[in-house]
């Protein structure tokens, strides 16, 4: 039997939805999730779809939910992308799950991935290098692989402990400072 | 204006359907070292409903770990009907439900708020604790599943956690309960 392609843990699930608020509301509403950190109109900074760098506009909401963290993707533009590979405008649902991986394993780890034939469908650089890779034929999902570095470790960290602080109704939605398309 | 969250437990794990169960459990580790996981075969809920109505739908289960979050797969290799089916046909897979633990202390209260904030109550079951399947697709795009945190139900999630923890990622990945 093989060894797994990665050894780092799941920490978060990312969904595709219609309206970044709505979403937002209802995981905090129904599900307590939250608070959320907002990041709008963020455009990757080298970002690549399929190989081909590519200025598509994004909006996204981090919440916490017990041990996971929530993505929350709303797509604000019409580029192709690996989120509209799997969601037509006006559909929404499970998009990814995300693993961190120390920022100097981050090249083998990815390696792995793709002789593994799992194809690089997107790459950013977000403190550190970002991949997607399109993992649908088996797992009926993407798998992102997130450099973690300081930066990355802090803002995880910060999202749980306001999840953990929280009273679940004040101020659910935040700005963050520091920019980030986790 | 928000209203409070109508769960005020901790989301710990996440379901998918697959269409073979050991095919599933394969992908999950070979890929992501999720694992290992308890099987649980041929499994008729006791007083299982579906949509309000008693069922006999069996279905296979798969539980394993990731770091901090539990993933159960789910196969039916029967027709249904089923919350699984409602999402995906034979052959399909994909994302399902999110399930949080509940304190039986706080378990009527947690489940009539599901109930009167308009959420149909699709499915459920008793195991060693109720388990109840909320259809929140409209807004979340996924079922919510609640269980009840008894001391065998959170023993069986520490024993989880705990051989993911000391595992290789290769080693008997399907074990017994």
């Amino acid at each position: 039997m093989r060894e797994p392609l990665i050894r780092y843990p799941i920490v978060q699930y990312a969904y595709v939805v219609n309206d970044l608020d709505d979403a937002v509301r209802h995981w905090v509403e129904v599900m307590g999730a939250g608070p959320f950190f907002v990041s709008r109109n963020h455009r990757g900074r080298e970002h690549t779809y399929r190989g081909v760098l590519d200025e598509a506009v994004f909006s996204y909401a981090f919440g916490q939910a017990g041990p996971a963290q929530v993505q929350l993707i709303q797509c604000m533009d019409d580029h192709p992308s690996i989120y509209r590979d799997m969601f037509a405008p006006g559909e929404e649902g499970f998009h990814h799950v995300a693993c961190l991986v120390p920022a100097a394993d981050m090249e083998r780890e990815v390696a792995r991935f793709t002789e593994a034939g799992y194809e690089v469908a997107s790459t950013l650089h977000s403190y550190v290098p970002v991949a997607y890779l399109d993992c649908r034929s088996t797992l009926g999902s993407f798998v992102e692989l997130h450099g973690l570095n300081e930066d990355v470790e802090e803002l995880f960290r910060e999202i749980r402990q306001a999840h953990e602080q929280w009273d679940g109704v004040t101020d659910p939605i935040r700005v963050r400072s520091k920019s980030s398309s986790l | 204006m928000i209203t409070p969250p109508l769960l005020r437990h901790p989301v710990l794990q996440h379901a998918f359907v697959v269409p073979d169960l050991d095919e599933g459990i394969e992908r999950w580790r070979r890929v992501l070292g999720a694992g290992p996981f308890v099987v649980i075969r041929d499994f008729e809920g006791r007083d299982l409903t579906y949509r309000g109505s008693p069922s006999t739908t069996r279905v296979d289960y798969a539980f394993g770990q990731s770091g901090d979050i539990q993933v159960q797969l789910i196969a039916q290799p029967e027709p249904g009907p089923s919350i699984y089916r409602d999402m995906y046909a034979p052959g399909e897979g994909g994302f399902h439900h999110v399930c949080a633990l509940v304190p039986m202390e706080d378990w009527d209260r947690q489940v009539a708020a599901f109930a009167e904030a308009g959420y149909e109550m699709a499915a459920s079951l008793t195991t060693s604790a109720p388990a109840v399947y909320f259809d929140c697709r409209d807004d979340l795009g996924c079922f919510v599943e609640l269980y009840g945190r008894t001391e065998r139900s959170s023993a069986f999630f520490a024993s989880l956690r705990q051989m993911h923890e000391t595992w290789d990622g290769v080693t008997d990945p399907i074990r017994a309960r």
